[in-house]
């Protein structure tokens, strides 16, 4: 078996705990986020062949009262960078948390997780902005914590990346 | 076929033949020129070196992810280098260590100091704290010493869980739980325990190793102990022994050792880490509160001092109540005074005692006696008491058969038949007992002169007679001699109250004719057939002596009796003082 530590990082309410509620069952109450700062969470996925246990580490949003702890960051196999399509400010603050992590702990794999695709007619995030990112290489997801569309996928595709990306 | 070999060979053609060897250069010219350049690659030492050294680093990289044959190989050569570099000259490997001793060092003492300070502090907790009052309490009841308490109250504890942490990522390595111990999802309470301890850390700027090293909640805790690569994480109920602490860093530092390879590589892969549960079950250690034990054997011992108190109390009591009523009977006995009774030790009584008292061991029973084993000091005295009076009177008067006295105040009065001697005697003595002032004898009749007088008379009288030279009694003459039998009771019992001994001849004689040696052996016989008769008929025959006189002296006084009268056989009675008195009490 392989443990990967993933963690998910974002502006405040962009549904980082939503995406992962969708996902897992939690034993932790979401005051952690608000006492700790982080809430951790577990799901054994089968990857190919490969067993993997995904523990994830969904961090506080940040917002004008607390700051990203990139201690959490550390052993990360990657990161998760969640904005909400319908505020275009979130992506801005994700990127910004993105080299704020890369200056704290240097490099680490991350995919971009754009949510709320259920309510595509209100987004802000324009497809040029998005294709421009693709371009530079931005891994990018699309789905609905709502919905509950693309969920899976995304987690299980960036922990395929990972694990691959590991291997090599 | 060796390189060598070929460049030998291709010489030799050259010589033998050029075509030879143009056809050959023509045929496999690029290869003969790779073959060549190999050749020389793997023959000259110094190109070999060079390429091999070209890879050395990658094939190194490569065996090692494969196994640690590589670190095998260069462990002993490191530690010969070492010893070596060590041995010529130190300072390069002072130099390099001074960076990684210093904080080591540092740390070291400061966990001692923290262990010292724990165990004072445990220390003054013991000895101030309302608890070690309450120790001291159970020590004093149960009989154990104070410290063995302190010991089974303090060492009471239970791992309930072990974790091994990955430092840097915070996922799991390898979790132990004690049996029956219900535990949330070792995987996460791992990270969200590394993520806690991050916070910590951050919220308080201390560095990893000085981070959180226990979490206290009530009476559980979570000890943590980090190493380099990973954390140990133990999750105790109850208090943490000195040992457990030890023992926990021994686990991580021996983890560290076998598995640092694995450790230093972590990426994710679980396989190398199977066997850590293993390595840390044996870290759920678990000292069981010792039960309240019942303290039996003092509730035994209490209950047998109880009963044995009891036991000897009651027995105290009674021993005290009948030594009460022993000295209540000796008192209320007549002729008896206590003076002074003690029961300290033995048990003695004092006083004094009148000789005609009864026996003080009659007077308090057999059975008492044997109980109490009394030392008697009794003094003699004369009591005045009216029973000891009369007593004292019968004493010194012994008054005879038929005869009763009775005291009324200091007078003694006699009642019954008496002989005169003894109420003579009486008369004169009586007032010089002690208690007794008059004798009065009103009441006593004197009746043994007379009867006495009586018999003496009778016997006398009584004369049988006998045919010539026969000692055969007739029938007229045995009715004489069946009258004289009560006369000789009456003076056997007279004797016995007047304190005089009778005796009484039976004189047998014969009449003149005949000789006398016939007339003295008839005249014997005569009396002895009276006595015998006598005998035979209740006479006391010791008072009874037969004696035959033969015939009477022509000479004397009788001389002129007839014959019949002189065959006779009459009675003399003989009167003495009693030589042995025989009073009856």
């Amino acid at each position: 078996m392989i443990q990967l530590k993933l963690c998910m990082v974002g502006a405040f309410a962009v549904g980082k705990s939503s995406l992962v509620q969708r996902y897992v069952q939690s034993i932790f109450s979401e005051k952690y986020h608000t006492t700790v700062g982080v809430k951790i969470d577990k799901k054994d996925v089968a990857l190919g062949a490969a067993k993997v246990r995904l523990m994830i580490w969904d961090l506080a949003g940040e917002d004008c009262f607390s700051a990203l702890r990139p201690t959490f960051m550390r052993g990360a196999a990657g990161y998760l960078l969640v904005a909400d399509g319908t505020r275009a400010h979130t992506l801005d603050a994700a990127l910004d948390l993105s080299r704020q992590i890369e200056a704290a702990q240097g490099p680490l794999p991350f995919a971009l997780v754009l949510n709320k695709e259920d309510l595509l007619d209100e987004w802000q995030i324009v497809t040029p902005h998005i294709d421009a990112l693709e371009r530079r290489g931005v891994r990018l997801f699309r789905c609905s914590a709502k919905s509950g569309a693309g969920v899976q996928a995304m987690f299980e595709h960036f922990a395929l990346g990972s694990l691959k990306g590991r291997a090599s | 076929m060796s390189l060598a070999d070929t460049r030998a060979k291709s010489d030799s053609a050259s010589k033998t033949s050029s075509e030879w060897q143009r056809l050959r250069s023509l045929l496999l010219g690029a290869e003969q020129a790779s073959l060549h350049a190999l050749a020389n690659k793997v023959g000259n030492r110094d190109n070999l070196a060079r390429s091999v050294a070209s890879v050395l680093a990658e094939a190194t990289a490569i065996r090692t992810r494969q196994d640690d044959g590589i670190t095998r190989a260069f462990a002993p050569i490191i530690n010969d280098g070492l010893q070596r570099s060590v041995r010529d000259n130190p300072q390069p490997v002072v130099d390099a260590l001074y960076p990684i001793m210093g904080p080591a060092i540092r740390r070291s003492i400061a966990e001692a100091l923290a262990d010292m300070m724990q165990a004072f502090n445990r220390a003054v907790e013991q000895s101030l704290s309302p608890r070690a009052l309450k120790w001291r309490l159970d020590a004093w009841r149960t009989g154990q010493p104070y410290a063995q308490v302190v010991l089974l109250n303090t060492l009471v504890y239970r791992v309930e869980q072990v974790f091994l942490i990955h430092r840097e990522t915070g996922l799991l390595l390898g979790h132990a739980q004690a049996e029956h111990v219900v535990v949330q999802d070792p995987d996460m309470v791992s990270s969200m325990l590394t993520a806690i301890r991050d916070f910590v850390g951050d919220s308080f700027h201390v560095s990893q190793e000085d981070g959180v090293e226990a979490i206290r909640l009530g009476e559980l805790s979570v000890q943590v102990r980090v190493g380099p690569k990973a954390v140990l994480a133990a999750v105790v109920r109850g208090n943490v022994p000195q040992s457990l602490r030890a023992l926990l860093s021994e686990t991580l530092e021996r983890i560290h050792h076998s598995h640092a390879v694995a450790l230093s590589r972590f990426d994710g892969e679980m396989a190398p880490f199977a066997d850590i549960p293993r390595d840390l079950k044996p870290c759920l250690l678990a000292q069981a509160r010792a039960r309240a034990r019942v303290p039996w054997r003092a509730y035994v011992g209490l209950a047998l001092l109880v009963a044995g108190s009891a036991w000897w109390l009651i027995e105290r009591h009674e021993s005290a109540a009948q030594w009460r009523a022993i000295l209540t009977q000796i008192e209320n006995e007549p002729g008896f005074m206590v003076v002074e009774a003690g029961s300290d030790g033995a048990h003695v009584v004092r006083g004094l005692r009148d000789p005609l008292a009864r026996d003080p061991r009659s007077v308090i029973g057999a059975a008492r006696t044997r109980a109490f084993d009394i030392v008697w000091d009794l003094k003699p005295y004369l009591s005045m008491e009216p029973q000891l009076v009369l007593a004292r009177a019968r004493s010194q008067l012994k008054p005879p058969n038929g005869v009763t006295l009775h005291l009324e105040g200091s007078t003694l009065r006699a009642f019954g038949i008496a002989p005169e001697a003894w109420l003579r005697e009486a008369r004169r003595r009586a007032p010089l007992v002690a208690g007794i002032t008059t004798f009065d004898d009103g009441a006593v009749e004197v009746r043994d002169r007379e009867a006495l007088n009586h018999a003496r008379q009778a016997l006398n009288q009584a004369i049988l007679y006998f045919e010539p030279a026969s000692d055969a009694l007739s029938d007229s003459q045995l009715a004489k001699l069946d009258a004289v039998v009560p006369s000789l009771i009456v003076l056997r019992d007279a004797a016995t109250t007047a304190q005089m001994a009778y005796s009484v001849d039976i004189v047998g004689r014969a009449d003149a004719p005949g000789s006398s040696e016939f007339n003295m052996h008839l005249s014997q016989s005569r009396a002895e057939t009276a006595r015998r008769y006598l005998v035979a008929h209740g006479a006391p025959a010791k008072m009874l002596r037969a004696r035959g006189i033969g015939a009477i002296d022509a000479a004397g006084p009788q001389a002129n009796e007839a014959d019949d009268a002189q065959r006779r056989v009459n009675f003399e009675v003989i009167a003495a003082p009693a030589e042995t008195a025989d009073p009856a009490p």
